[in-house]
């Protein structure tokens, strides 16, 4: 008979009475295995913590997205949002599937450029672009979504100096009756300042205007507010069709789709709360065919979707560093991952699965980082076995926002594999080191030898 | 002064066609010859020229069909009765004015006749000829002013009368070279046709024959040996076939029957040399009521022979085999290479434009006489679903009908029509669940065309956006995918039928065209059905390409060819014929490329002119081209057999060509690449043009489109050793 597991002795409290929320019995299951790797040998091998990346899943939730928008409308596009992940192996899977790139910054826009997409394929978002990185996407004849007024000026006087015509859309924010309603990027529908921006770039006859953007929100639970939104825009093309005469070649609904993890505050679980890709698709591609378009006047529908596409494939795997008991009786446990590389959990309750298999009892806990800092709490509440020290843990749907937006604090950043389609791993970040930090670093030549 | 010049052309083809339409030629080497051949009685011949040339000027000042006039369909009798009256007849003054009643009599049956016929979709043959000859020498019996001829009773007299001893010992010899007796039958059976009873007149003739037909010289021989091995057989009269200008109607018939009116095959080979035996008979019997009045029978037993033949072949239900010739190219290789072609890339273009009914890539889950349902009176009938890499029709659990992923998608008009019956209300069913009482489940019809019906099943409840009587547009969204009826998961049943029913029996319509993917490359298809399997969507057109292809009448295209030796520029006009069909036109070149464009697809139809040209290059790289952008999509076709082939095969090809053709050649155009494949700016189309003999490659020629600015920007040819572009300059 196999040894059984050591499993160190905890008190719990017997409920009595009606079943209720909270259950009383996990259903985790250990997740051993990431694509067919051993969480252990990946460790291993690559030191902890580790952000895994499956090619597999990422691909498949592409091309599931792809299909559900493209066998209820006839064009669209999807533009890979850099922010999300712009680790150059990620971009280049999307980029692989058919999708173009979508950029918030000169910096997103040159590693856009570096991943060898074409300028024409290149969307260029953000309130903040500077001249020169205006005048490097106009060199690049790619797509230009103009936020602002003070924007629209600048690019006219480009266009007039360069003697080009740049592409641009206009971004649109307007009100799709959910809350809060983004008003501070772009030019407003419903106070007339979109058609105003609309008439000064048509009249103006400096820029080409080929569309119209918009992105109303983030992690946006009701996907009727895209159907809104869609409608609206639509009504804006055929404005544009009927009062200049001109056909604008697309529509872009930006991003903002959730994934299936878990708002905290939220009652349901992500799984059951967020709607299906297929059910963001349905009230979108409705409202375009609705609009009444003739077959060949419709617009290309883009859409700029991040997390819906990636957050699933990213796994954060960690070690429990040691157990505490809080001095309100709770048990907590102490990671060696924090905010600083898991910032979304902020805000998610992210799922998180021990890596080795567990008896029946469960224990509330709270989830601590490595830092030495009291905002360094991975989960607040969770109800997991009893980890020990040296256990392995595996956090899901990370994929999203947090090998961008990772800070560089107290500890350094861990590398980043991807598990291939042909189940290889490939290193597609290093882990960072002492000297990747202070390559950058300079101390003047008085501060060289503090003579401690 | 212009206008003499147009006269005189006009005359010129005339006469060119008359001699040619009594071959069902159009060549003008091969009319040369028998205008040669026509002379070796010189008599004989300016009888024929005369008769021809008279006709010609009353019919033009009478104002008849002009066409008709200059491409000889109203001439060629009236060639035939000059020429049995120059042979019958001593020319002199007398004649002459004879000869101008009898052209004019033939011109005014020939109208009559082929206008008659022409109801009955036949053609009029020899029939005004022989009426218009018999009424001539009937009616001149008592004129005798009239002399008969007396040439041939003193033939050696006469020539060394005029040439000397020398040339009439040529002649003599030449008369009977020692050929074998068969072939100087033949021979003269080929000059009989032109009334000529000297060898070197059918020798002539049979050369010109080879020369402008290989299918008709072999179908020549093919008739006369068939028979004259009757006759043999039979012991029937020999001589009927040498001296009475008989042979020839042999050699006509098998001609007409074996490659001018049918598409030479095996088939119209066999019928060619059975009809043989038939004109025999006909000799037999029309020769006893003709002889009676003391006529000849003249090329009769032909006339009717081929038009009992067309007319009963004319009406049948079904083609079996024997094709009637559509479309007249007057030269049976030619008919038989654009039947091939024509079938081969058109064989099942339907006049209604259907197209797949749902936006983005589905796949075939049940094919034309699928298992388990589309069999019996319902076997033509298509079950789209859409499935995932893993080909599978759900995302897990899949016990679900959300879980289904082609579960409400939306389902398009497959093209323009009315809804004529809808039944809604039935509910979905649960997954692995069929709703036998409903088995149609909810269901639209919608009316294309007079017994062109689509019938689409198993919608979600409630999800129509239409209703009966509304008209639809191809591409409209008529509801949503579901699972009701006989549907244990969500799919979507698409079949065409002739009846407004629910229910009706399907019909076997081919989709005007689809796109499939075998990835990763798409390829086009055009008239066919989608297989199992098969990952199909409907093209949708790409802004870009339908304008550049966008060829309006009155339209101007030119471009300036730039590499070789120097520049030069190139024009191309879009003309439209009465028709309707348009052609591109280069004057400079006089080259024509016929095309057609639905909106969908474009293609060529056919070239005529310089194959040197621009235009000849294009008409070969846009031989089809979907007006849609997919990256890496293939598109292939054919084109006619010989096409750009230069090797000495051809003429072997020719000789075969009704049992089998082994030259080929080839067309294949990829998508190559797009600033971007949604809206693209620029595209660029590679194809490349192979001529086969055999699995031989024989030569290719490679061009690249390169579209620009809603037009051709560029078009790059390479060809052996031309390596050149043209340059769209306005």
């Amino acid at each position: 008979m196999k040894k059984q597991a050591y499993e160190r002795p905890i008190i719990q409290k017997l409920n009595t009475g009606l079943m209720n929320k909270y259950g009383t019995k996990t259903e985790y299951e250990p997740v051993t295995h990431i694509d067919g790797h051993a969480v252990h040998d990946l460790l291993q091998a690559h030191g902890s913590p580790l952000f895994v990346l499956s090619e597999k899943t990422m691909r498949q939730a592409f091309r599931d997205a792809n299909r559900a928008f493209k066998t209820r409308y006839p064009k669209v596009q999807f533009a890979w949002s850099y922010k999300t992940n712009y680790l150059s192996a990620v971009c280049n899977v999307y980029h692989q599937e058919g999708s173009w790139a979508e950029v918030v910054s000169g910096f997103e826009y040159r590693k856009a450029l570096d991943n060898k997409v074409p300028g024409t394929k290149i969307i260029f978002n953000g309130p903040a672009k500077t001249g020169e990185e205006l005048e490097l996407a106009i060199r690049h004849d790619s797509l230009i979504h103009i936020d602002h007024f003070d924007e629209l000026y600048s690019l006219t006087q480009l266009a007039e100096n360069m003697n080009r015509r740049p592409r641009v859309a206009i971004r649109v924010n307007m009100d799709t009756g959910v809350y809060p309603m983004w008003d501070r990027f772009g030019f407003n529908y419903e106070d007339g300042q979109a058609r105003d921006a609309i008439h000064m770039i048509v009249q103006g006859d400096k820029l080409e205007l080929v569309g119209l953007h918009c992105h109303i929100g983030t992690f946006m639970l009701s996907p009727s507010a895209y159907g809104v939104a869609a409608a609206k825009l639509s009504q804006l093309v055929m404005e544009v069709k009927k009062t200049y005469g001109k056909t604008l070649q697309y529509i872009d609904l930006g991003g903002g789709f959730a994934s299936k993890n878990t708002l905290k505050g939220s009652y349901l679980q992500g799984v059951d709360a967020c709607p299906t890709i297929d059910q963001y698709a349905e009230p979108i591609c409705t409202a375009i065919l609705n609009a009444g378009f003739t077959e060949d006047e419709l617009p290309l529908l883009i859409l700029e979707t991040g997390r819906a596409l990636i957050d699933e494939a990213g796994y954060l795997l960690g070690t429990v560093v040691s157990n505490k008991r809080l001095a309100d009786g709770r048990r907590a446990t102490i990671l060696d991952f924090g905010v600083n590389i898991l910032f979304t959990s902020f805000w998610y309750d992210h799922r998180i699965s021990p890596a080795q298999p567990f008896g029946q009892y469960t224990e509330d806990a709270v989830l601590y980082g490595p830092l030495c800092m009291n905002i360094d709490v991975v989960r607040e509440h969770i109800t997991l076995p009893p980890l020990k020290k040296d256990d392995r843990v595996v956090v899901h749907t990370v994929g999203a926002y947090n090998m961008t937006q990772w800070m560089q604090f107290i500890t350094l950043r861990p590398a980043v594999v991807m598990v291939g389609k042909d189940q290889t791993v490939s290193v597609v970040r290093k882990r960072e080191t002492m000297a990747s930090i202070q390559q950058e670093e300079q101390v003047p030549e008085h501060l060289k030898h503090p003579d401690l | 002064m212009e206008e003499l010049r147009a006269y005189l052309s006009f005359l010129r083809s005339g006469i060119r066609s008359s001699y040619n339409q009594v071959f069902f030629s159009d060549s003008r080497w091969f009319a040369l010859a028998l205008f040669a051949a026509s002379f070796t009685d010189v008599y004989i011949g300016i009888s024929g020229l005369s008769a021809v040339l008279i006709a010609l000027v009353t019919g033009k000042a009478l104002g008849f069909h002009q066409d008709k006039m200059s491409n000889g369909t109203y001439t060629y009798n009236v060639l035939l009765v000059g020429l049995t009256m120059g042979a019958y007849f001593r020319l002199n003054a007398v004649f002459f004015v004879v000869l101008v009643l009898a052209s004019f009599i033939t011109l005014l049956l020939s109208v009559w006749l082929s206008a008659s016929l022409a109801f009955k979709k036949l053609p009029m043959l020899g029939l005004p000829f022989v009426l218009g000859i018999w009424i001539i020498l009937l009616g001149t019996r008592n004129f005798h002013a009239m002399g008969l001829n007396e040439r041939g009773i003193y033939i050696y007299n006469d020539v060394s009368g005029i040439a000397g001893t020398g040339f009439a010992n040529l002649y003599r010899w030449l008369s009977d070279p020692g050929l074998p007796p068969l072939l100087v039958v033949y021979f003269k059976s080929m000059g009989a046709i032109f009334f000529q009873n000297h060898i070197i007149s059918g020798l002539l003739i049979s050369i010109g024959l080879l020369i402008f037909s290989r299918i008709a010289f072999s179908l020549s021989i093919i008739g006369f040996l068939s028979g004259y091995f009757f006759c043999t057989l039979v012991q029937g009269n020999l001589s009927d076939i040498e001296y009475s200008y008989i042979g020839f109607n042999y050699i006509l018939t098998a001609m007409a029957i074996g490659g001018f009116f049918l598409v030479p095959s095996i088939g119209s080979y066999l019928l060619a040399a059975v009809s043989a035996p038939l004109v025999s008979l006909f000799v037999g019997a029309l020769g006893h009521i003709a002889s009676g009045y003391m006529l000849s029978l003249y090329s009769l037993p032909f006339t009717l022979v081929v038009l009992l033949i067309l007319y009963a072949l004319q009406n049948r239900y079904r083609l079996n085999g024997l094709c009637p010739v559509q479309y007249q190219l007057f030269s049976p290789e030619k008919n038989l290479y654009l039947f091939r072609h024509y079938t081969e890339r058109f064989r099942r273009q339907a006049p209604v434009d259907i197209q797949l009914p749902f936006y983005g890539e589905w796949t075939v889950s049940q094919a034309h006489n699928g298992t388990p349902t589309h069999q019996g009176a319902w076997r033509y009938a298509l079950d789209f679903v859409v499935t995932d890499e893993d080909r599978k029709t759900y995302r897990l659990p899949g016990d679900q009908l959300s879980d289904y992923y082609c579960y409400q998608l939306p389902v398009l008009a497959p093209a323009d029509g009315e809804v004529v019956a809808v039944e809604d209300g039935i509910r979905d069913n649960r997954i692995g669940e069929a709703d036998l009482q409903h088995n149609w489940g909810n269901t639209i019809v919608i009316k294309h065309a007079a017994q062109l019906y689509s019938k689409l099943s198993h919608l979600k409840k409630d999800s129509f956006k239409v209703k009966v009587g509304d008209r639809v547009r191809k591409g409209d969204v008529l509801g949503l995918c579901g699972s009701s009826g006989r549907s244990p998961e969500p799919h979507l049943h698409f079949q065409l039928q002739a009846a407004p029913y629910i229910g009706a029996e399907t019909l076997d319509y081919p989709l005007s065209c689809y796109v499939s993917r075998r990835h990763p490359a798409y390829k086009l298809h055009s008239f066919e059905v989608p297989v199992l399997g098969e990952h199909v969507m409907r093209p949708l057109p790409t802004p870009l390409l339908t304008e550049a292809f966008q060829f309006i009448p009155g339209m101007t295209l030119k471009f300036e060819v730039q590499g070789e030796t120097r520049n030069e520029t190139e024009c191309w006009e879009v003309m439209a014929n009465p028709a309707g069909l348009c052609y591109l036109y280069c004057a400079k070149t006089a080259s024509s490329a016929w095309f057609s464009n639905n909106g969908t697809v474009f293609y060529f139809t056919s070239f005529s002119g310089d194959k040197a040209s621009l235009l000849y290059y294009f008409y070969l790289g846009a031989q089809k081209i979907l007006l849609g952008y997919y990256q890496d999509l293939l598109v292939e076709d054919r084109l006619p057999p010989g096409e750009l082939y230069n090797g000495g095969l051809k003429i072997v090809q020719d000789v075969f060509a009704p049992f089998h053709v082994f030259l080929k050649t080839t067309f294949a155009a990829r998508y190559v690449s797009a600033d971007n494949s949604q809206a693209p700016s620029r595209i660029s189309i590679r194809s490349e043009v192979k001529a086969y003999a055999g699995s031989m490659l024989s030569t290719s020629v490679e061009v690249e489109l390169l579209l620009e600015d809603r037009t051709i920007k560029q078009i790059n040819v390479k060809h052996k050793d031309r390596c050149f572009s043209a340059r769209y300059i306005g």
